[in-house]
């Protein structure tokens, strides 16, 4: 027997192919949100803050929330980056701060900090299991668009239009917000030269709590819409999300947001299309696939696909 | 022309200079400063006169730079420096620069990373009038042809020389009424470095903006001064016209290379 009918994949139609792909682009889209989120804060104040899950994770509960209350679950997604943002200003300000002067490791352990205190948090307030996932978008069985029609037909879930559509729509606002706005080119000014920002007058240290502000914006729509991806909505949900979205942002590059968004579409397709071509790999090992692309990248290109060469950040 | 050796540096002030001291819009009166622990200004007094050419001389290591950084708020500060009546001592950078005093940094300073449109509103920024800013962008663009042409270009990608002219550009976007300019020739070519200095002067005489300028071409710098002061170790040590100071044996030895 020849061994490579072994480790190929036989035959696969154009169908599956599509949706594989587009599976891989659904969830891509996800990684691509919470990447934003991460790059966002690591541009502006320059922190990992791999605490942005389990933020995101509590804003798809606050949404939960919001819409128990009878709110829309459109306007509750709305309050609920208000609340985060301003949450998430507040940490900066507060917590990350008064650590600045402390040196790598202060901010390090307080970033493991509010991880461990979100996770927590979530227990204590929402319990430990599986409550009703969001549907900011319509899920039934009938909500699907037809590419391709007939035996083998191709369709699209209203769900990964809507998570397509949803980082469009970020990407756009953040564009108009960043390159448009007298805030937006202050904020770029002080991530290019701080002592020059504060010169011509940049209050700088709102700027920084501002950049965690924005964060809260991408956080809470992977939030939110990871819960309905994934059908699940409890303390862990992000875990796995913010693997993704780590590496998705190395790949990328960590200080560019358009290498996060390029890197964890990159991610998902990967992640999916992988296992199709290799059968012998098995579907659950998407974990793994990451975990060597990061790798492949961080050896080929460490700065990541659209990163700048950084001398020094401190 | 006095030598500050015994006397304090307020006295000094008034032997030399035909403006009466009532009339100084910048008035610094023994500033000490440092950083950390560290002082590098021990006793730094100057003055620069409304609409005055005021250039910084000394060696490396003087505390020209910590000067400037004093004045704008970046360095902390103990003394007194008077800006138009206000004490500035102890002031934010914000404060002091919505006051009228823009700062031009060792190496330009510029936003790299964004464009050369930018990098001006961004200098505007404590500016609320929208159509008055286009405006002096606009002015500005005229004023430094080079950078009209490159106006969607990134600083970073623009020459040293260009870099410069942004970097003077954008102080002058808030209409500053003192301009404090921190080695604005360093690492230019020389003929670059005139034209440089004929803009200052240009700038200086039909925006009426006063400047302090820290300067290792003190030819170049004495050219477009009014007066000058020379530090030394933390310490003004010397202050006269720049005619005089460029007469100075000590000055022509140390910093005019004759």
């Amino acid at each position: 027997m020849n061994p490579s009918t072994h480790i190929l994949a036989a035959e696969v139609s154009l169908p599956e192919w599509l949706s594989t792909v587009s599976t891989g682009l659904a969830n891509g889209a996800l990684y691509a949100l919470l990447a934003v989120a991460l790059v966002t804060v690591y541009r502006t104040t320059g922190h990992l803050n791999f605490a942005q899950g389990e933020f995101a994770m509590i804003s798809a509960f606050l949404v939960f929330t919001f819409v128990g209350m009878g709110m829309p679950i459109w306007v509750a997604i709305l309050v609920t980056m208000v609340v985060t943002a301003a949450a998430s200003a507040a940490l900066q300000f507060g917590v990350m701060r008064p650590l600045e002067s402390r040196g790598h490791s202060a901010s390090l352990i307080a970033v493991l900090g509010m991880f461990l205190f979100a996770n927590s948090f979530a227990g204590v307030v929402w319990g430990v299991d599986n409550k009703t996932p969001l549907a900011p978008f319509p899920d039934g069985t009938e909500d699907r668009l037809t590419i391709i029609g007939g035996d083998r037909p191709f369709t699209l879930s209203f769900v990964t239009l809507g998570v397509w559509g949803a980082l469009i729509a970020l990407l756009i606002v953040l564009w108009i917000l960043l390159s448009k706005t007298k805030l937006g080119v202050a904020y770029r000014a002080v991530i290019s030269n701080r002592s020059s920002a504060a010169l011509v007058g940049i209050p700088v240290a709102g700027v920084f709590a501002f950049g965690w502000a924005l964060a809260a914006v991408p956080g809470t729509l992977a939030g939110a819409l990871t819960s309905q991806a994934t059908s699940t909505l409890n303390f862990s949900m992000m875990i796995n999300v913010l693997i993704f979205a780590f590496t998705a942002a190395c790949v990328g590059g960590f200080d560019s947001l358009v290498g996060a968004v390029v890197g964890g579409l990159l991610v998902g397709v990967v992640e999916s299309v992988v296992p199709r071509l290799f059968p012998a790999i098995g579907t659950g090992s998407g974990l793994m696939i990451a975990l060597v692309l990061l790798l492949v990248v961080l050896v080929i290109r460490p700065q990541g696909m659209f990163g700048q060469k950084e001398v020094t950040r401190v | 022309m006095t030598t500050n050796e015994s006397e304090p540096a307020g006295h000094v002030e008034q032997d030399s200079t035909t403006q009466p001291a009532a009339d100084a819009l910048l008035e610094v009166a023994s500033i000490r400063a440092g950083y950390g622990p560290v002082p590098v200004l021990h006793d730094v007094s100057l003055r620069v006169g409304r609409g005055e050419v005021v250039v910084l001389l000394g060696a490396n290591g003087a505390g020209k730079t910590t000067t400037l950084r004093a004045l704008c708020g970046v360095v902390r500060a103990s003394g007194s420096v008077r800006f138009d009546g206000e004490e500035l001592v102890g002031q934010s950078t914000r404060t002091i620069a919505r006051r009228g005093i823009a700062m031009v940094p060792q190496g330009r300073g510029t936003f790299k990373d964004l464009s050369v449109l930018e990098n001006l509103a961004a200098g505007a920024f404590l500016r609320r009038s929208r159509s008055e800013v286009a405006q002096d962008i606009a002015f500005w663009l005229e004023t430094f042809p080079r950078l009209g042409e490159r106006r969607q270009q990134k600083a970073g990608t623009l020459s040293g020389g260009e870099q410069q002219m942004l970097a003077i550009a954008r102080a002058m976007m808030s209409r500053p009424r003192l301009l404090l300019l921190d080695e604005p020739s360093l690492g230019l070519a020389p003929r670059i470095v005139q034209d440089l200095f004929r803009m200052l002067g240009k700038i200086n005489r039909e925006q009426e903006t006063s400047m302090l300028v820290v300067e290792q071409s003190a030819e170049l710098a004495l050219a477009i001064a009014d007066r000058g002061y020379v530090l030394e170790s933390g310490n003004t040590v010397l202050s006269g016209t720049a005619a005089e100071l460029q007469d100075h044996d000590g000055v022509r030895q140390a910093y005019l290379g004759v």
